[in-house]
């Protein structure tokens, strides 16, 4: 007749890796694979290249970018979204202006929503009252419902050195995280 | 070992056969993506010779994959802008480009076909490419268009694709 002997395990050895070594390694592995997939399918890490974003992001920032944020919900005015440029890799961020359905203009550098001007409290402190500087112009223009408009945050440089413009929503790649 | 009969050998032979067949003959995808990278090799210098005789087979195997109409219509913001029509026209500025960046180098990613029928066919892809100078590496989404002539793909239409537009 054969006799098991339940020996204590040390208590410093159930804290480090659990009472059954083999388990907690299966644990960790699983936990690290399920880490891994949702990190790849919900954030994108990014780095900011080029000034279209000053001042709020600088040339070389790094950031994340939340690709679950509008799975749910709709974008919003005012979000920083990233934008597929040449595949999956090369993005363009910019900032949402205008949602679907809504007219937008810009006159000598001041944005109308529906002929309303838009407050942009993240842009440059005006200078001399004048918000945008290099005072661009934008004819009126219509979103379809699949559409919005989306701008960088340094008005500062000239309009024709400036990528911006209407973007279809299926080319969003997500929200910028921790704006 | 029990004998088989006849019949089940000649059964499995045949499906052996026709699996070796399905195996070596290539889809249509797979012929499109061997034009795509017939072309890309050839625009690519990569350090090859780009003069004399070498440069006109580069440039003969581009034209290869071309139909004669051919359509490039290239539009990157801040870059490059402007339209080329007609083999001739693609095969000068092929030359051209090949004697400017000697060290070209394009890779080819992302590349979805779609829109695939008998005698035409849709693609996007990525094009990585590097001059070889300093800050001259760039991509850029491409849309391309097929046509089928004789049992082989064309590429009939070359236009990049804007994440932005204006209007």
């Amino acid at each position: 007749m054969s006799q098991f002997i339940d020996t204590p395990v040390p208590w410093w050895q159930v804290m480090a890796i659990g009472r059954n070594p083999r388990t907690t390694l299966v644990r960790l592995a699983i936990t690290l694979v399920l880490v891994f997939v949702g990190f790849k399918m919900s954030i994108q890490p990014i780095r900011v290249q080029g000034i279209s974003m000053q001042p709020t992001y600088r040339d070389g920032q790094r950031r994340f970018l939340n690709k679950l944020a509008y799975q749910f919900a709709p974008p919003q005015r005012g979000d920083v979204i990233g934008i597929q440029e040449a595949g999956k890799q090369v993005l363009l961020l910019k900032r949402v202006i205008a949602l679907p359905g809504e007219r937008l203009r810009i006159v000598q550098g001041t944005v109308l929503i529906n002929g309303e001007p838009l407050e942009e409290p993240y842009l440059l402190p005006p200078t001399n009252g004048v918000q945008n500087p290099a005072r661009w112009n934008v004819e009126e223009l219509r979103l379809q419902d699949d559409e919005l408009y989306v701008i960088g945050d340094n008005r500062s440089m000239r309009q024709a050195d400036h990528y911006f413009g209407i973007v279809n929503e299926n080319r969003i790649v997500g929200r910028l995280m921790n704006p | 070992m029990i004998p088989l009969p006849r019949k089940i050998w000649l059964g499995v032979l045949v499906a052996l056969a026709i699996g070796a067949l399905w195996w070596l003959i290539p889809s249509e995808e797979e012929r499109i993506q061997q034009v795509l990278e017939q072309a890309r090799a050839s625009v690519s210098s990569e350090g090859k010779p780009a003069d004399g005789l070498a440069l006109l087979a580069r440039v003969g195997q581009l034209t290869q994959c071309l139909t004669r109409d051919v359509e490039i219509q290239v539009d990157v913001f801040g870059g490059l802008s402007g339209n080329l029509n007609g083999v001739d026209e693609v095969r000068a500025a092929a030359a051209g480009m090949a004697q400017q960046f000697p060290g070209l180098k394009v890779r080819l990613s992302e590349i979805q076909i779609s829109e695939l029928m008998p005698t035409s066919a849709r693609a996007t892809l990525v094009a990585a490419i590097d001059t070889g100078s300093r800050n001259g590496q760039t991509a850029q989404e491409f849309e391309l268009r097929f046509r089928k002539w004789e049992g082989r793909w064309y590429i009939s239409k070359v236009a990049t694709v804007q994440a932005l537009r204006a209007r």
